[in-house]
């Protein structure tokens, strides 16, 4: 479907005050130069970078590829090449079928046309006949909600509508292999429900789809295949939960275990760590069990000390906590002198799709706080099943359950 | 879908002219769509609108007739001085704005170029139709002025087409130069407001080209503007001197190297555009 064979883009880096664009002049002078001086002393103010290098791989009719990888690692120029906005440096692609790609909202809107004459100059732009975006004119006018707009000039527009009306024609694009870059990174939350269930649909009828998205959450969710990209190399291939787990890893978006020694002349922490179904995986799947282990050793007797965890968002909003106090059955036996091991079992369906900081407390009720942010750890959820609605995006946050009934 | 059927698409670092050419006619409601966009976009926001494209040559044709038909008082061979400026004004006109609007819409199109892939040679083709309108516009005022006062000659002005016709290629061959270069060196953008100034005199806009000393006259037609201003001139009004069909041949030569080499530099140069705008 679309092969690609040792595909690489290289990139000069200019140095000194030369840079790559190079006036007429300077052009020409050094031509000249060059001519008569042999042209060893002015290649050397530039190095090369590759952005990608030696790229092998094979996307199969249907698949739905996410591509990940850190800032730089080369996401957008492999899309870009795939897109044909800029050429390889060598290597070669072979595509089977019509290719749309995605690389913007709203490519090519011109500010001083009207709503309805960008939707016609975009749609052709984007690869559309004519007789198509007639035929989807009254879909996308709905599906962006902009009619009152039509026949105002775009540069009127609030940045929403303008993405609104953008997605909105992309979105009816009918190619059988469509390239979407970070078009999610751009609107509302609920502009990105939007497109995460457009894009889902788009892929549950079969096409082939290559997404690029930081949001490892959305790839997991609408992909199958995973590509990623570390400096340029091809680092992983396969699944998507191999890759993102690969990524992750490198990436410390989580950290499911503290080790050192903190603490006071009363207690001293060892040890905390997570435990759920795999050690590979990097990440919780929502709704799998999770052990929290606390390994510490209570130095003296201490009334009123207390252990207990918080969970905090990536705002650093306490989400929830649970303290040995809340009970009164619990306090003491975990307070006893010497080195103890505490279990604490999480029920990970409590929470949305996210990533969570975990911070263990430690105090003595009405006297000393022991423990601040100094034992924390870092998990991500996601969502496991694939479906083509996603419910959450970039919200984290505590689930009431589904306990719903009718009466 | 078999296997072994052709692919829709192979990328490669060098794109093969046949391709190329193919994808040319593949993006050709792109083109359409360019040149309508450009076209609408023009003239929104003006007061006058579209009778900008009178106000221009009629402007230079009062310039030149109270400056150079008074003060110099050049031979025109018998036709009002005015029209037979106006008839060199209109290519002139074209082919200038061909040229200093061709120098930036690469750059002005640099959103396009950054995201999303169609041959970039539809750009500068495309503002060459704009200025076709604006040049029909114009030719229409000629023709009405002409017609009125009988100084058209309506057996050689059906030549007019074959003239145009080189005009327009003419215009393709240095919008596909200016383009290319210009993104490469932003040198232009200062140099060709600068070189449109002096083609204006270097060009028989004002005067006609039968005053050039004969020794000369072989470099004066290297310029292809001077071919192409003596057919409008041969077509209008019957104008003809010893040399005029030698500048018409010279000037075609010259106009056929430069498409075919801008052709081949812009496609050459095409595949860098998105990396160095």
């Amino acid at each position: 479907m679309i092969k690609v064979e040792n595909l690489s883009k290289k990139y000069r880096i200019y140095h000194e005050a030369q840079n790559q664009y190079g006036t007429l002049v300077e052009t020409l002078s050094n031509k000249v130069k060059s001519f008569f001086f042999k042209k060893t002393s002015f290649s050397d103010s530039y190095e090369e970078v590759f952005a990608l290098k030696n790229l092998d791989f094979t996307i199969d009719e249907g698949d739905k590829v996410g591509i990940v990888g850190k800032n730089g690692a080369g996401k957008s120029s492999l899309l870009k090449i795939l897109s044909r906005v800029i050429t390889p440096t060598t290597g070669k692609v072979t595509i089977q079928k019509r290719i749309s790609s995605l690389l913007e909202i709203g490519t090519g809107f011109h500010q001083e046309l009207t709503g309805r004459e960008n939707i016609y100059l975009n749609g052709v732009i984007l690869g559309m006949s004519r007789k198509e975006i007639k035929k989807h004119f009254d879909n996308i006018v709905a599906f962006a909600d902009v009619e009152k707009y039509l026949d105002t000039p775009v540069k009127r527009f609030s940045s929403g509508m303008h993405a609104r009306l953008g997605f909105a024609i992309a979105a009816h694009l009918d190619p059988e292999i469509l390239i979407v870059d970070e078009v999610l990174s751009v609107g509302d939350a609920e502009f990105q429900k939007k497109c995460l269930r457009k894009l889902g649909d788009i892929g549950s009828e079969g096409r082939t789809i290559i997404f690029v998205s930081h949001d490892i959450g959305s790839v997991l969710t609408l992909c199958n295949k995973g590509i990623y990209l570390k400096k340029g190399l091809l680092e992983g291939f396969g699944p998507i939960e191999e890759c993102a787990n690969a990524y992750m890893r490198d990436c410390r978006a989580h950290d499911f275990c503290w080790e050192g020694s903190f603490g006071d002349e009363h207690i001293k922490f060892e040890k905390a760590a997570l435990y759920f179904g795999s050690e590979e995986r990097q990440f919780i799947y929502r709704g799998e069990n999770v052990r929290l282990e606390i390994d510490y050793e209570v130095l003296k007797p201490t009334p009123n000390m207390v252990l207990g965890i918080g969970v905090w968002n990536q705002c650093n909003q306490l989400l929830a906590r649970s303290h040995t106090i809340d009970d009164v059955n619990l306090k003491d036996p975990f307070m006893q002198v010497g080195k103890q091991r505490a279990v604490f079992e999480i029920k990970s369906e409590q929470f949305h799709e996210g990533s969570y900081l975990l911070k263990l407390d430690c105090f003595i009720y009405n006297k000393k706080r022991i423990l601040n942010d100094e034992v924390m750890l870092k998990f991500p959820i996601f969502v496991q099943e694939k479906n083509t609605h996603i419910k959450h995006v970039h919200n984290e946050g505590i689930s009431l359950g589904t306990r719903w009934f009718i009466k | 879908m078999n296997k072994e059927a052709t692919p829709y698409l192979v990328i490669e670092p060098k794109a093969t002219r046949k391709n190329y050419i193919r994808d040319l006619f593949r993006h050709r409601d792109v083109f359409l769509f360019l040149a309508w966009r450009d076209i609408t976009v023009r003239y929104k926001q003006t007061f006058f609108g579209a009778a900008w494209a009178l106000f221009r040559p009629i402007m230079s044709m009062i310039v030149f007739v109270a400056v150079f038909g008074r003060v110099a008082n050049l031979s025109s061979m018998g036709v009002d001085y005015s029209l037979f400026v106006l008839a060199a004004l209109l290519p002139w006109i074209f082919l200038s704005n061909t040229i200093l609007e061709t120098a930036l819409c690469l750059i002005n199109n640099y959103n396009l170029i950054t995201k999303i892939y169609f041959p970039r040679m539809l750009i500068p083709t495309a503002q060459i139709v704009i200025n076709l309108l604006d040049f029909s516009i114009a030719t229409c005022l000629l023709f009405i002025l002409g017609g009125v006062t009988g100084s058209i000659n309506w057996f050689t002005v059906l030549t007019l087409p074959i003239w145009i016709m080189l005009m327009l290629f003419l215009g393709w061959g240095i919008a596909l130069w200016m383009s290319a270069i210009t993104i490469k060196y932003r040198d232009m953008r200062i140099l060709v407001p600068f070189l449109v100034q002096f083609g204006m005199f270097a060009s028989p806009v004002g005067y006609g080209s039968f005053i050039i000393p004969e020794n000369w006259q072989w470099f004066y037609s290297l310029n292809p503007l001077v071919g192409v201003i003596a057919g409008f001139r041969w077509a209008f009004f019957n104008i003809s001197y010893p040399h005029m069909i030698a500048e018409m041949i010279t000037s075609a030569v010259v106009t056929v190297i430069l498409v075919v080499s801008g052709f081949c530099y812009f496609q050459k140069s095409e595949a860098e555009f998105a990396d160095i705008i």
